[in-house]
């Protein structure tokens, strides 16, 4: 019992030091603090000093420091990459689907894009027509950042080129503008016509082809009619030119028009003009002559 | 065809600035009344105003800027010689002038003895940008040019000389003027002034009543530039509230000699003006030099001027004196209420939510308002979004410290700038604050409640010193932790402070400084410099001991030496 009691005693003692130790070392560490120069004390002696009277005086007037140097140069408005408008030739029917495509970019992300807008009102529709970047109603891909907005120009639109203003704003009140242009027309152009062979030989056999491109306002499909006028060789009607694949044509569908034909071996050599038209569904009409060179 | 345009080129200055008529009564005494210098301002800049024609004294000096012109100006040397001049816009980018000056010059040696002559002139003038032009009339270039025309009617010319019959006489003419603000800050403008050659359609000469005789009227041909080289941001050196203005022209003339004109005024605290201008000429004695002084005291609705200004004819200096009136809302059309007002750039923004000199601790600042139809707003040069009932919001991010932000007001080519000064401080939360405030909602006794009260306001006070060496970069304090203001600063602290607030260049430390102070430690550079700078010193034992606690004793000596070196008085 007792060599028990003596065993306890020395652990006693040993806890009784270190804790008279570690009392010693507070009150030391307690008053060294107190003799410690506080922040406070610190920032009162500071502030104190002439040096940084003079810059805190400057820091809080108003007269001095503000210069372009201060205004925030971070770019918060977002922008649009590209507007295009397809098709770029447009016939005001009413009818023809004009679509519009505006690729945005936004520095605080896509979700800060509030709203992409088109004025529209050059084409008669309206003018602050909201495009749409949902993957339907023509957009074809859902928060890749290109918005679109599908329409088409207003019957009673003026012919000529018009500018369409495109707006996006963010989240954060900024705004960007960006326009494209299309034109808006009646007619069709002849864009290219192309004789094969260039050099026709007149001897009832060699089937020659005449290719005419041709760029309708809107949609090639509402071409209502290309010819080519071979009278002189001694048809009797206007040769029409076909884009349906097939009679000499190799793309169904696209903008090249075309007809196979044979010259009459009464035919004498030279050049010979011959008058291409087209027309269209909303009553445009082109023609536009070019010259065969028949050869013997 | 360069030598074609050459010929034409010449033919044209010729054209308009010679003079086919002999008689020259008044010439000859150095008389030009249908050359009107007048109007303080362009006197105390040595009159070298065609260039610059920014106010009502456009209708004077160059119609060109007659576009940007508003206002009346009365100017007064004696009784005798008076000037009023009114400018008055028409709200579609021109202004209607209109002027009526008598002028009288007393006691000029002649060789039978002395001349006086009087003279009173009524000048009608129209200016305008080229934005008229229908098809380009946007276009921002056509709307940085003013063209504009003066009709001058010298109404009664009296001539009286010793030995002479007196005699009176007549006479009109017309004057031609451009301006082109090529920038926001330069101008250059070209004024030909009494263009008629004499005797066409009925002008171009005066007509004298006794004698019949008609003498010519000098033409006088004026390029001028001038630029605004100190002032606001869209000038080359920006200082707030101040503004230099340098002007000057060459003015040509058969009759006389080409005339140097140099100026510059001084705008300082926005309202008040010093001007100087020096005139150069050379001539059969050599060179000639005049220099003249003005003063200038303007505010948004009014202005005086006060210029010295050498007279030609008689060579003796004059004071002239100025008042000018501007009319806020002072538009022909808008008052006739024709169906176009014009936009009032002033007020095209009619509400906007930010103060000018304004304190935050936020980092950013939310700006927002209302405009009038058809204004565009930038603000910092970035287009906000405008509603459909013409509001904008937007979100500005603020720098620590100073910020600038600017408002533009645009409407069609026309702009109108605003800025706003916005303070951004850095927000410290001190424990002894929330000890405080904590103690204070329980606090019962008013006693308490006054004492704690009392030291929530000591508190305060040095929260806001913290505050203020935090915005400026002297001291860091821990955005996870209150900042306790009795905790001791320790040597290292007390080492990066104190260089942070001198701004003493920061060295690169390659070896290392003391056996725990490595090359690598993070305070290495504050403790090279406040040891060098001979503040805080090492150990014996070779230690900085950088996590130390700075004793009050230490603290009181350390400030004791940089209140000495900073000349301090405590």
């Amino acid at each position: 019992m007792k060599m028990i009691k003596f065993k306890y005693w020395g652990s006693m003692l040993g806890v009784l030091l270190l804790l008279i130790t570690l009392t010693c070392a507070a009150k030391k560490a307690e008053a060294e603090d107190k003799k410690a120069l506080t922040k406070g004390e610190f920032i009162e002696q500071l502030s104190a000093d002439k040096l940084m009277k003079d810059k805190i005086k400057e820091l809080v007037s108003w007269t001095v420091g503000y210069d372009v140097s201060k205004v925030s140069k971070v770019k918060l408005t977002p922008t649009i990459t590209y507007v295009k408008a397809i098709p770029k030739r447009m016939p005001p029917d009413g009818n023809t689907v004009l679509e519009i495509f505006a690729s945005v970019y936004d520095p605080g992300g896509p979700e800060n894009i509030a709203g992409v807008r088109a004025d529209l009102s050059p084409i008669g529709r309206l003018a602050n027509t909201k495009m749409i970047d949902e993957g339907s109603y023509g957009d074809r891909v859902a928060d890749d950042g290109v918005f679109t907005v599908q329409t088409n120009v207003a019957p009673k639109t003026t012919l000529g080129p018009k500018e369409i203003p495109v707006s996006v704003a963010n989240n954060r009140g900024w705004l960007a503008r960006a326009k494209t242009t299309l034109d808006v027309e009646k007619n069709p152009a002849i864009i290219d016509v192309k004789f094969l062979p260039e050099k026709i030989l007149p001897d009832d056999q060699t089937l020659a082809t005449i290719i005419v491109e041709i760029d309708n306002p809107g949609r090639v499909e509402d071409l209502k009619s290309v010819t080519a006028d071979f009278r002189a060789f001694g048809y009797t009607e206007l040769l029409p030119l076909r884009n349906d694949g097939e009679g000499g044509d190799v793309v169904a569908g696209d903008n090249n028009f075309v007809a196979q034909f044979v010259v009459p071996s009464f035919t004498r050599a030279g050049d010979y003009r011959i008058r291409i038209g087209a027309s269209n569904l909303v009553g445009g009409y082109i023609d536009r002559d070019v010259v065969l060179k028949v050869t013997r | 065809m360069a030598s074609n345009m050459r010929k034409v080129f010449v033919f044209l200055f010729l054209f308009f600035i010679c003079i086919s008529l002999v008689y020259a009564d008044l010439a000859e005494l150095g008389i030009n009344p249908l050359s009107m210098e007048i109007g303080s301002r362009p006197l105390g800049m040595g009159a070298a105003y065609a260039g610059l024609a920014d106010d009502v004294n456009a209708v004077l000096y160059n119609p060109g800027g007659m576009a940007w012109a508003k206002g009346v100006s009365l100017s007064i040397t004696s009784m005798t010689n008076i000037a009023a001049v009114q400018a008055y816009p028409t709200g579609y980018g021109s202004s209607f002038g209109f002027a009526v000056v008598t002028n009288k010059i007393s006691d000029i040696p002649i060789p039978t003895g002395i001349a006086n002559s009087e003279s009173s002139v009524v000048l009608l003038s129209y200016g305008t940008k080229l934005s008229f032009l229908p098809q380009y009339g946007k276009q921002d270039w056509l709307q940085r040019i003013g063209i504009g025309a003066n009709l001058k009617g010298l109404m009664g010319q009296r001539l009286t000389r010793t030995g002479f019959i007196d005699r009176s006489a007549s006479g009109w003419d017309l004057d031609l003027g451009f301006l082109w603000k090529g920038d926001d800050w330069w101008t250059a403008g070209l004024s030909m002034q009494n263009i008629l050659p004499a005797r066409a359609l009925g002008g171009g000469s005066i007509k004298w009543d006794i004698g019949g005789e008609e003498e010519g009227i000098p033409s006088v041909t004026k390029i001028a530039a001038s630029a605004r080289v100190i002032g606001d941001i869209d000038t080359p050196i920006f200082m707030e509230g101040r503004e230099l203005v340098i002007s000057g022209e060459l003015d040509f003339s058969l009759a006389k000699q080409t005339l140097l004109r140099l100026g510059g005024e001084w705008n300082f605290s926005k309202e008040f003006y010093i001007r100087t201008g020096i005139m150069q000429q050379s001539g059969g004695q050599g060179v000639s030099s005049d220099l003249n002084f003005g003063v200038g005291y303007l505010t948004e609705k009014w202005g005086i001027d006060f210029a010295t200004y050498r007279e030609p004819a008689m060579g003796a200096r004059y004071s002239y004196l100025s008042v000018l009136y501007f009319p806020q809302d002072w538009i022909v059309f808008r008052r006739l209420s024709f169906n176009q007002p014009s936009m009032i750039l002033e007020e095209a923004i009619e509400q906007i939510s930010l103060v000018n000199n304004a304190v935050t601790y936020d980092e950013k600042i939310e700006v927002f308002g209302k405009v009038k139809p058809g204004v565009d707003v930038y603000i910092n040069d970035l287009r906000a979004a405008i509603g459909s009932d013409y509001s904008f919001k937007t979100v500005v991010p603020l720098h620590l410290k100073k910020n600038l932000v600017v408002v533009e007001a645009r409407y069609e080519s026309e702009k109108k700038t605003w800025k706003y000064k916005v303070l951004r401080k850095k927000k410290v939360e001190l424990a002894e604050e929330k000890k405080v405030k904590e103690e204070l909602e329980h606090a019962v006794t008013s006693e308490d409640k006054k004492t704690l009260a009392e030291k929530e306001k000591e508190i305060l006070k040095t929260k806001e010193k913290v505050e203020t060496l935090v915005t400026m970069g002297v001291i860091e304090v821990s955005p996870e932790a209150d900042f306790a203001m009795d905790a001791g600063i320790t040597r290292g602290e007390l080492a990066t402070w104190l260089v942070k607030a001198s701004g003493a260049p920061l060295p690169e430390i390659k070896e290392n400084l003391y056996v725990d102070v490595p090359a690598t430690h993070p305070l290495a550079p504050y403790i090279f410099v406040v040891n060098k700078l001979k503040i805080l010193q090492h150990f014996p034992d070779g230690t900085f001991r950088p996590d130390a606690l700075v004793s009050k004793d230490e603290g009181a000596i350390i400030f004791k030496r940089i209140f000495q070196q900073t000349g301090t008085v405590r």
